[in-house]
C-alpha cells in the first residue's frame, strides 16, 4: 500500500465530499483507490495557459453575443483580479474549472455571487477616541455647542450649553442636585446618636399599656398628620370619626383640656376625612368626575398649606414655641373652604346620586350660601358648581354648536326620538326633551331656556341637512368664576339671576344667529314664499281664468256622467297642461288623487256636491319646507279648496248650464213657472256668489295676507309653525269646514245641491226626450239602461219607486243628494220650483240662524266677525226669496 | 522562519485567491462548492493534472448519481 501522501490526504476528502453521505467504508475505500488511480495514472499534457486565456476570452465573447452582460463583466473582473496575484498554478485552476463547467451560458445567474457568503471579520466601530487620535478636536469651537430650541426669539435667552464628551444632554443644577441626593442606610448597630434620637422620637413604638407623656411638639406634629389623612398613634380613625388614643397625655395641661382640643382638631380631620373618601372612590358619571377633581384640588391646596404651616412651625426659627391654640387658629383658616363642600358630600351621601339633583342640590347651596353672607361658602360652592355645570353643560354645547348628541348620553334632557327619520318631520319627531320627572330631566335653573336650547340645536341640524354653512361659535365657558365671584359677591344680584342671565345670552345669540340663517334659507333656497304662492294658487284659486279652465273639464265631464272625471292620470295632465303657466308651480310636485267610496252610479253621484269629495289635489313640498307647512295643515287646505270647488261647480251649472234656459223661458211653462224659474235662479245665483266672494276675498285674501306678514315676522322656526298652524285653523273656522261647524257646512252643502237639482228641472232628462245635436247645453242622459227600459215600456210605477227609494237611500248613502232628474208625473215644473224654493229657504234659515250664534259666541274673535258678516249678507238676501 | 504578518498576509492572500476562484466557479457553474475548490487547489499545487483532475471528478460524480439513483430505488 501507498504510503499517505498530503495528495492522498486530500484526494480522499475530496473523494468523501463528493459521494453522497452513508458511503460504506468498503466502497469508500474501492472509489479512493480508483480516483488515486486516475489521478496518478494518466496521458494527459500539460495545462496550456494561453489555450486556457482563449478559452475564457471565448467564453466572456459568448457571453456578450448571447446578451449575458453582466457575466461576462463580472467573469472578466474576477480574471482581472485574479491576474493581480500571480501563482504559477492558476492556469492549471482554471483549466480545471473550464473542464467541469456545466452549461454556465444556460444555467448560471448573476444572483448566484451575492449567494456567496465570505467569512469576513467583523469590522470594529469607529469612536470619537480613535478619531481624536488622529484629528484632535477643539471642544470650544462654536459648532459643537447644543441650540437649545424654545419659544422665545430673543437671542439673550438662548442658552449655550458646553456639550460633554459623551454626548449626554447636560442637566440643570436642581436636577443634578436632586440626583445626588442619595439615601445611605444607617446600620443599626452603629451606635449613632442620630440613629437613637430618632429611635426616642419614634414614641409609638415604644407605648406601652401605661400612659405616655407627649411634648407639645409632638402633638402638633400627630395632628398635622391626622389632617392630612396620615395614620397617627395619637388618633385612631374609627368608621368616619377619629378616636383619640387616651394613654397619651401632655405635659403641664389638663386631661380634659387636652382631649376637648384634640377633639376639636378631630372634627376637623373628620371633615377632611369626607373630602378625602369621595376623593378616593372612583365615578362613573363625568360630572361627578369633575366633581371629584374639584374636592382633589381644593385637598390639595389644603394639604400644601397644611404642609407650609407644618414647615414653618418645624423647620423655621421663631422666638415663640408653637401651641396648639395657635395651630387651631391656623388650621382653621386653611380648612374653612372644605367645611361647606364636606357638607355638600354628606348631604348627597356615599350611593350614586343623579346628576341634575346632585347640580340643582349644588345650585340650591351656592344661592342660600350667598344670601345668608356665607362668603368662604359661597366661594367655594360656587366654585364647584361652575366647574360641574361646565361638564354638564358640555354635551348640550355640542348640541348647539353642531347638533350632535353623545351616543349613550344619560343626562342630557335632549334625546332622540327613536322614530322615522323622514326629513320632513325633522323639526317635529326626530328629537324630544326629556319628561320632567326622567332622571335626565333638565335642570330646575335651566327650565327657562330648555325650549331654546332644543330649538338652537335643532336649527343646526337642519342647516346642516340642507348643507348650509353655519357661524362656528367659540369654546367659552357660560360663567366664569371670575364672574359669577365678581358680580356677587359685592353686589346684591343673586348668583341665580347671574346663572340665568348668562345661559340666557348664550342661547340667545346662538339663536338668533341659526335662525336668521335657517329663516334666510327657508325663504331664499328652499323657496317656502315660492311654495306659499303655489298652494294659494292651487288650492284657494288665486288665478280665476287658470282655476276656471280646470273647473270646466271637470265640471263638464261630471253632468256628462263620464265615469273617468276623476281619472288622476287624466286630471293630471289637464293640471299640468294649465297650470304650466303660473311661476310659482313646480309642476312634478303636483299629483292627483281620487277616492271614489260610493259604488252608485254616476248619474246618481253626480247630483251631490259630495262627489267633488273624490278629487284631491296634491302638492308635494320640499322635505324642509314640509318641516314649516305640516302634512296635518295640508289637509285643511284640500278641506277648504274642495268647499270652494263646490262652490264653483254650483255656480257653473247655474251659470253654463241653466241660464239660457232660465232667460230665454220654456215654452212648455207658464209664466207663472217662468217668473218663478227666474227668480230662484238668481236667488241662488246670489246665494252662491255671495258665498264665493265672502269666502274669497273676504276670507282667504285676507288670511293669506295676514300669513305672509305673520312668517316673515315670526322670531323661529317654531313660531312659522304655529303661525301657519293656527292659520290653518282659523282658515277652516272662516271657511265653515272644520269640524264645529259641520251642521252649517252640510247645510250650505245641501243647498248647493238644490242648484244641481234646479238646473236638472230647467234641463230634463233624455228618458223624456231625444238629445239633440244642436242642443250642446244638454247633457247625456243619466238614466241606466234599465231605467230607458223601463221607460220606453211605460213603468212610471217602477220610475216613482226608484225616486221615492232614492230619497230614502238619501239618509243611507251619505248624503249623495237628490236622484231624479225628471218632474214627476203628479207633479209640474212649478210644484217642483216651489220645492226647491222652499228648501232653499229652510236650508239658508239654518244657516244663517247658524251662523248668527256661532258669531255670538265667537264675540270679538275674526272668525265671529266673518260668521256674523256672512250671517248679515244672506239673511238679507233671504227675504227676498 | 518567515514572520507571523508575511504568514498572516500570505494567508490573506490564499483567501482572497479562492474567493476570486470560487467566484469563477459559480459564474462556470463548476457545481463545487468552496470546500471542494480548496481540495482541488491544493491538489493541484501538489502537481496533480487538472485534466485528469477534471475527469476523475466527473467520473466520481457519475458514480455518485448511480449510487443515489440505486439507493432510492432501495428505499422505495
Amino acid at each position: 500500500m501507498a504510503p499517505a501522501t498530503p495528495s492522498t490526504a486530500l484526494a480522499d476528502q475530496l473523494v468523501a465530499s463528493l459521494l453522497p453521505n452513508g458511503t460504506s467504508a468498503s466502497r469508500l475505500r474501492k472509489y479512493n483507490d480508483a480516483f488515486s488511480r486516475k489521478l496518478k495514472s494518466h496521458n494527459y499534457a500539460r495545462t496550456n495557459q494561453f489555450e486556457v486565456a482563449e478559452k475564457f476570452e471565448g467564453f466572456q465573447e459568448k457571453l456578450q453575443i448571447l446578451n449575458n452582460d453582466e457575466l461576462a463583466d463580472a467573469l472578466h473582473k474576477s480574471l482581472v483580479r485574479l491576474k493581480q496575484h500571480p501563482e504559477k498554478w492558476l492556469p492549471d485552476i482554471l483549466d480545471l474549472l473550464l473542464r467541469l463547467s456545466d452549461e454556465p451560458t444556460k444555467k448560471t445567474r448573476i444572483e448566484w455571487l451575492a449567494d456567496i457568503s465570505r467569512g469576513s471579520a467583523v469590522v470594529p466601530s469607529l469612536t470619537w477616541a480613535e478619531i481624536e487620535a488622529v484629528h484632535p478636536v477643539d471642544r470650544s469651537d462654536d459648532i459643537w455647542t447644543i441650540a437649545r430650541y424654545s419659544d422665545l426669539s430673543s437671542d439673550d435667552d438662548a442658552v449655550e450649553v458646553v456639550p460633554t464628551s459623551d454626548g449626554k444632554v447636560p442637566t440643570s443644577e436642581e436636577q443634578e442636585v436632586c440626583l445626588q441626593a442619595t439615601f445611605e442606610p444607617l446600620d443599626p448597630n452603629s451606635g449613632s446618636k442620630a440613629l437613637n434620637r430618632l429611635r426616642e422620637d419614634q414614641f409609638w413604638r415604644n407605648v406601652s399599656t401605661n400612659s405616655y407623656e407627649l411634648t407639645e411638639l409632638q402633638v402638633i406634629r400627630e395632628i398635622l398628620f391626622m389632617l392630612q389623612g396620615l395614620p397617627t398613634a395619637l388618633f385612631w380613625r374609627v368608621g368616619n370619626c377619629y378616636e383619640i388614643d387616651q394613654r397619651f397625655h401632655l405635659n403641664n395641661c389638663s386631661r380634659e383640656i387636652f382631649l376637648d382640643i384634640l377633639s376639636d382638631f378631630s372634627d376637623i380631620a373628620s371633615r377632611l376625612d369626607i373630602l378625602r373618601s369621595y376623593a378616593n372612590k372612583p365615578q362613573p358619571q363625568y360630572v361627578m368626575q369633575t366633581l371629584r377633581s374639584a374636592l382633589e384640588d381644593t385637598l390639595q391646596h389644603v394639604d400644601g398649606r397644611l404642609s407650609a404651616l407644618e414647615h414653618k412651625i418645624l423647620v423655621e426659627k421663631n422666638d415663640a414655641a408653637a401651641t396648639m391654640i395657635q395651630l387651631f387658629a391656623a388650621v382653621g383658616k386653611i380648612v374653612e373652604v372644605c367645611s361647606p363642600l364636606a357638607q355638600l358630600i354628606a348631604d348627597i351621601g356615599s350611593e350614586s346620586i343623579e346628576v341634575v339633583q346632585y347640580l340643582e342640590i349644588v345650585f340650591d347651596r351656592v344661592c342660600r350660601s350667598q344670601t345668608s353672607g356665607d362668603e368662604v361658602g359661597f366661594r367655594s360652592l360656587s366654585r364647584v358648581f361652575l366647574q360641574c355645570f361646565d361638564s354638564y353643560f358640555r354635551p348640550l354645547r355640542e348640541w348647539t354648536d353642531q347638533g350632535t348628541l353623545a351616543d349613550g348620553q344619560t343626562v342630557n334632557f335632549v334625546t332622540t326620538s327613536g322614530l322615522s327619520q323622514d326629513p320632513s318631520q325633522l323639526w317635529q319627531t326626530w328629537y324630544q326633551l326629556a319628561d320632567d320627572s326622567a332622571p335626565n330631566r333638565c335642570p330646575n335653573f335651566l327650565q327657562s331656556v330648555k325650549a331654546q336650547i332644543f330649538r338652537v340645536g335643532k336649527s343646526v341640524v337642519f342647516l346642516q341637512r340642507l348643507n348650509s354653512p353655519h357661524e362656528r361659535f367659540g369654546h367659552s365657558p357660560v360663567l366664569t368664576p371670575q364672574e359669577s365671584v365678581s358680580t356677587s359677591a359685592n353686589s346684591l344680584v343673586p348668583f341665580a339671576e347671574v346663572l340665568a342671565t348668562s345661559v340666557q345670552d348664550y342661547v340667545e345669540s346662538r339663536l338668533h344667529v341659526v335662525t336668521r340663517t335657517l329663516r334666510g334659507h327657508l325663504g331664499n333656497d328652499c323657496g317656502l314664499w315660492k311654495t306659499l304662492d303655489a298652494l294659494h294658487s292651487v288650492y284657494f284659486a288665486s288665478n280665476g281664468y287658470i282655476t276656471d279652465l280646470v273647473d270646466t273639464k271637470i265640471f263638464s265631464a261630471i253632468d256628462r256622467c263620464d265615469k273617468n272625471w276623476n281619472d288622476r292620470f287624466l286630471l293630471r295632465d289637464l293640471f299640468q297642461t294649465i297650470f304650466k303657466y303660473v311661476q310659482c308651480l313646480e309642476l312634478e310636485r303636483l299629483s292627483i288623487r281620487s277616492t271614489s267610496k260610493s259604488s252608485g252610479q254616476m248619474s246618481h253621484r253626480r247630483q251631490s256636491m259630495n262627489l267633488l269629495k273624490d278629487l284631491q289635489v296634491q302638492y308635494k313640498l320640499h322635505w324642509s319646507v314640509a318641516n314649516v307647512l305640516t302634512l296635518p295643515s295640508l289637509a285643511s287646505y284640500q278641506r277648504v279648496s274642495t268647499f270652494l270647488r263646490q262652490i264653483r261647480r254650483a255656480k257653473y251649472i247655474l251659470e253654463r248650464r241653466s241660464f239660457f234656459q232660465v232667460r230665454a223661458g220654456r215654452p212648455d211653462t207658464t209664466l207663472q213657472a217662468q217668473n218663478l224659474n227666474l227668480m230662484l235662479h238668481h236667488n241662488l245665483l246670489l246665494f252662491v256668489n255671495t258665498l264665493y266672494n265672502h269666502f274669497t276675498t273676504l276670507v282667504v285674501e285676507v288670511a293669506n295676507s295676514k300669513l305672509q306678514q305673520d312668517l316673515a315676522d315670526a322670531a323661529d322656526i317654531d313660531a312659522m309653525i304655529d303661525t301657519h298652524d293656527r292659520y290653518c285653523k282659523d282658515l277652516e273656522e272662516a271657511c265653515l269646514t272644520s269640524k264645529k261647524l259641520k251642521p252649517i257646512h252640510d247645510e250650505i252643502i245641501s243647498a248647493l245641491d238644490l242648484c244641481i237639482r234646479f238646473s236638472d228641472l230647467n234641463n230634463p232628462s233624455q228618458g223624456k226626450r231625444r238629445r239633440s245635436s244642436s242642443d250642446t247645453r244638454s247633457y247625456v242622459s243619466a238614466t241606466s239602461h234599465q231605467q230607458r227600459r223601463r221607460l220606453r215600456d211605460g213603468d212610471e210605477n217602477h220610475s216613482s219607486d226608484e225616486v221615492e227609494s232614492d230619497e230614502d237611500n238619501n239618509d243611507d248613502d251619505d248624503g249623495e243628494g237628490y236622484s231624479t232628474f225628471t218632474i214627476p208625473d203628479d207633479s209640474t215644473l212649478v210644484h217642483q220650483l216651489r220645492k226647491v224654493r222652499g228648501d232653499l229657504e229652510k236650508h239658508l234659515s239654518f244657516v244663517v240662524a247658524g251662523l248668527k250664534s256661532m258669531g255670538r259666541v265667537g264675540g270679538q274673535e275674526e272668525e265671529g266677525r266673518y260668521w256674523h258678516i256672512l250671517a248679515v249678507r244672506l239673511d238679507w238676501r233671504r227675504s227676498s226669496c | 522562519m518567515p514572520s507571523k504578518d508575511s504568514k498572516e498576509e500570505k494567508k490573506e492572500k490564499a483567501r482572497e485567491v479562492v474567493d476570486i476562484l470560487e467566484e469563477i466557479s459559480l459564474l462556470l457553474n463548476t457545481h463545487l462548492d468552496r470546500p471542494q475548490l480548496s481540495l482541488c487547489v491544493s491538489l493541484i499545487e501538489n502537481g496533480v493534472n487538472p485534466e485528469a483532475l477534471a475527469t476523475a471528478i466527473s467520473d466520481l460524480r457519475r458514480d455518485a448519481d448511480d449510487l443515489q439513483r440505486v439507493e432510492i430505488k432501495d428505499v422505495a
